[in-house]
């Protein structure tokens, strides 16, 4: 069992992690250093370089800036759609329910990764980030978001719940804001958010490895700028033709994990009690 | 008394959970064509002992002692035999054994007794599926369920309603009708006053006892309604605690 | 028992000509909407530390009328004055702050908690936001009220780590805690094992303040007999009987049956929509001259308030 305050702690740690290389991120990449022959991170630390020569930590930090905001950003965006979910679910209001439950079986019936693919190829050439895909994502995933926590709230006992805490005196902003989202959706909210950021930013490392892999312009971000997909796909080529860049496939990896860590620990640290 | 054979002799009955006795040397006789009550505190164990009664024990290490003979339908079986001190497994067998009794020689009514209906089945084909554990199934099946459902004082369309569209009270009705369905030696009703208001109570109480009679079954009820006790039972046991003995009419 | 009503104070609650009637929407939009007569004309009173017992099948208007009372519900017509000032017609924004001295414990204690918090958290949240202590005095009332109530072992459990009687005990706290005037509760032993029902109704009523009133609303007529001062019967959204159990039965053919059911014939038909609901089954409607039953409904004798009344053309007030 993952106890709440560790989990707490070092997600925070991870998070503030990521939050630091982003903003260390260089605007441009170093010169190429062409004449190495090594390329791991005794020769160039602290995580080696790539066949050109160039630090692998720019990377790193360029991807991370590559993806922060855009993925905070679209889980903030889930989580609104969570607590808006579960508060007409819990105020029982029936109208707004029935426009939930209709933007969810329109919206959740579409395949997420087509859309975003589909939106990914359609764009114009100077809009393309990572930022409308990441909204359009969060938009996608929000019917599911919206169901679990409509699913919660109607656990609390809806209307006897609130008329309870009503006719004990409680103002309705007591009732619905704390009682209803920080306490009893909070779980939901924080889950949902944290696993959408993170789809984010795999959503991002897989488009880029496509655009890199193809040798096509990246749909996430400007050709000057590298990403985590950069790293991977320097890696892969360690795994597929013995090429010297095992420390790249050790970096990437551990970047995706580090991700994924911080998403379970967030969510392990705002779990039901 | 009924000069026919008892339907359960319960003698003895001893049921343990770890840290403690829930039934402490509890016996009984149930006869067909009477009222038995089964009274007694929370916790004395008489949804418990009701149960054992129909060979479900479901505690570990559970039955230690006791004897249990069903006389009406083989007077010299002892379907204890060989599950005392025999833990779980012992009395999954017991179970697995005496399937063929549960809804057909007894039926149990458990407290909510609207639960006790398959929501996704219509009231007229849970009754088919009862009738047909039948000794001898009638030929006009139909006939049959609209009989029933007349004694309950359900109307003939209840039988093509799924108990969702019911009513409470009319589900209540319907859960009796199936229980009452397979012709059974005894009906074992689990507190069926339970949260109902002092008239409706009384209501529930005399339809479960006429359909009883009517149909020839024996009722064990479950009460802590003394006044229900009082009026309605031939017989009482009372759990005290943890010791039974058969009283007198009440 | 052993608190007597404050007959000479002024009421801490007064209830005139009590009208709810809902609209019932038909099946279909187009259908007619069929009008419910909850209930239809109540008036009491209810002194400070009395207990009274509001006694009915379902569907007698108790439930509403509780409801009314505690301004969870407007009425479609009379008035409610609680110590004094008027209760009905305000906005809500007005009775909230004074909510915490009208308190009701809901018949569902579970739906009532949150299931979040344990059971100290839910008393000193009460406490801190709406009895203005402060957090450190706001523990140890809270710790005090619990452990009275014989919940000391349980203070940091869960709602769904309590039986059924331990998560009535956590409502009970929550609203005592507050040392309310009035408290309302809607069938507060419902589900509750025979032992645990006597045990509730003392930490209830054991524990309310003085020169509190409580309304009880409950089927359970032992219950009534044993821990109240008087009981107001209804039927049919109008009160039949007004007794106080400890020095009189009831006298009217419908408690009678309400207080025994097994002491009459069982009662088998519809209430009747003109005259006295409870003529179609009422043994006494024969002895009354003519068809007074049938066309006229009897009206609560004597006018007293605080005597012995009935609604019964067959008894003689």
């Amino acid at each position: 069992m993952i106890r709440r305050w560790p989990a707490m702690a070092v997600s925070g740690v991870l998070f503030a992690a990521l939050i630091i290389l982003a903003v260390l991120a260089p605007e441009f990449l170093s010169e190429p250093n062409l004449g190495l022959t090594e390329f791991g991170p005794g020769t160039v630390p602290p995580f080696g370089a790539d066949d050109r020569g160039r630090p692998l930590w720019e990377f790193a930090a360029q991807g991370a800036r590559v993806v922060a905001l855009p993925s905070v950003l679209a889980g903030l965006l889930v989580g609104v759609f969570a607590a808006i979910g579960g508060l007409v679910r819990s105020m029982e209001l029936r109208w707004a329910d029935s426009l939930v439950q209709a933007f969810g079986e329109v919206v959740g019936a579409l395949p997420r990764m087509v859309v975003v693919l589909i939106v990914a190829l359609l764009m114009p050439r100077d809009w393309r980030g990572l930022f409308p895909l990441a909204v359009v994502w969060a938009l996608l995933a929000a019917p599911g978001a919206m169901d679990e926590a409509a699913a919660v709230a109607e656990r609390l006992g809806g209307a006897r719940f609130v008329e309870a805490l009503r006719a004990h005196g409680y103002s309705m902003w007591r009732i619905f804001v704390v009682h209803v989202v920080a306490y009893n959706l909070r779980p939901v909210i924080v889950r949902q958010a944290a696993e959408v950021t993170m789809q984010v930013v795999f959503l991002e490392i897989s488009l880029s490895y496509l655009a890199t892999a193809n040798d096509d312009p990246s749909f996430t971000h400007a050709d000057s700028v590298r990403s985590w997909a950069d790293i991977l796909h320097l890696g892969y080529r360690a795994l597929a033709f013995e090429a010297p860049y095992m420390h790249a496939l050790l970096l990437g990896l551990g970047l995706v994990a580090l991700v994924a860590g911080t998403t379970i620990g967030i969510s392990r640290a705002a779990r039901a009690r | 008394m009924s000069d026919q054979a008892p339907l359960v002799v319960m003698d003895g009955l001893t049921i343990k959970a770890p840290s403690r006795t829930l039934v402490d040397g509890v016996s009984f006789e149930i006869h067909g064509g009477r009222v038995t009550a089964l009274v007694g505190p929370s916790g004395a164990g008489k949804s418990l002992t009701a149960r054992a009664a129909m060979c479900v024990l479901d505690v570990d290490p559970g039955l230690v002692a006791g004897s249990l003979r069903f006389p009406a339908l083989d007077p010299k079986v002892d379907w204890y035999e060989g599950v005392r001190g025999g833990g779980m497994s012992a009395q999954r067998r017991l179970l697995a054994r005496t399937r063929h009794l549960r809804g057909a020689y007894f039926t149990y009514s458990p407290q909510a007794a609207s639960s006790a209906l398959n929501p996704g089945r219509t009231v007229g084909r849970q009754l088919a599926m009862a009738i047909s554990r039948r000794q001898t199934v009638p030929n006009d099946v139909a006939a049959e369920i609209r009989r029933i459902l007349g004694q309950v004082g359900l109307q003939p369309w209840a039988s093509g309603a799924l108990p969702g569209e019911l009513s409470g009270g009319m589900a209540q009705r319907a859960a009796l009708a199936v229980a009452v369905a397979p012709k059974p030696r005894l009906v074992i009703a689990d507190e069926p006053e339970t949260g109902l208001d002092p008239v409706l109570r009384r209501a529930v109480v005399e339809l479960l006892v006429r359909v009883c009679k009517e149909e020839g079954a024996g009722l064990l009820l479950i009460s802590h309604h003394k006044d229900t006790v009082r009026r309605i039972a031939d017989d009482v046991i009372q759990l005290k605690g943890q010791h039974g003995e058969t009283g007198g009419t009440a | 028992m052993n608190r007597e009503p404050d007959i000479d104070s002024p009421p801490v609650v007064v209830v005139k000509g009590l009208v709810k009637t809902f609209v019932q929407a038909g099946a279909f939009p187009w259908s007619e909407s069929r009008e419910v007569h909850a209930v239809r004309g109540v008036d009491f009173r209810i002194a400070p530390g009395e207990v009274v017992a509001l006694v009915g099948q379902s569907g007698s208007g108790k439930t509403t009328v509780s409801r009314i009372v505690l301004g969870l519900e407007e009425p479609t017509e009379g008035e409610i004055w609680l110590d004094g000032q008027r209760w009905d017609g305000v906005s809500e924004n007005e009775r909230r702050p004074k909510r915490v001295n009208y308190q009701y414990v809901p018949q569902d204690a579970m739906g009532a908690l949150d299931p979040q918090q344990t059971a100290l958290e839910h008393v000193v949240e009460t406490l801190t936001v709406l009895g203005g202590r402060s957090p450190e005095d706001a523990l140890l009332e809270a710790v005090a009220m619990l452990e009275n109530l014989g919940l000391g072992q349980r203070l940091h459990a869960l709602p769904r780590a309590m039986s059924g009687g331990e998560q009535r005990r956590v409502t009970l706290a929550r609203v005592l805690a507050l040392r309310p005037r009035l408290v309302v509760a809607d069938e507060p032993t419902s589900g509750l094992d025979p032992d645990r029902r006597e045990s509730v109704l003392e930490d209830l009523i054991g524990n309310l303040p003085d020169g509190a009133g409580c309304i009880l609303v409950t089927h359970d007529m032992s219950e009534a007999r044993a821990w109240c001062h008087r009981i107001f019967a209804m039927l049919a959204g109008r009160i039949i009987e007004v007794v106080d159990l400890r020095a009189e039965e009831p006298v009217h053919p419908y408690a009678s049956i309400l207080f025994d059911p097994w002491s009459g014939p069982l009662p088998t038909q519809p209430l009747a929509t003109t005259g006295c609901p409870f003529r179609p089954d009422c043994p006494k409607a024969s002895e009354v001259d003519g068809d007074r039953c049938s066309v006229e409904e009897p009206g609560l004798l004597p006018a007293d308030p605080r005597t012995h009344r009935v609604a019964c053309h067959a008894v003689d007030r």
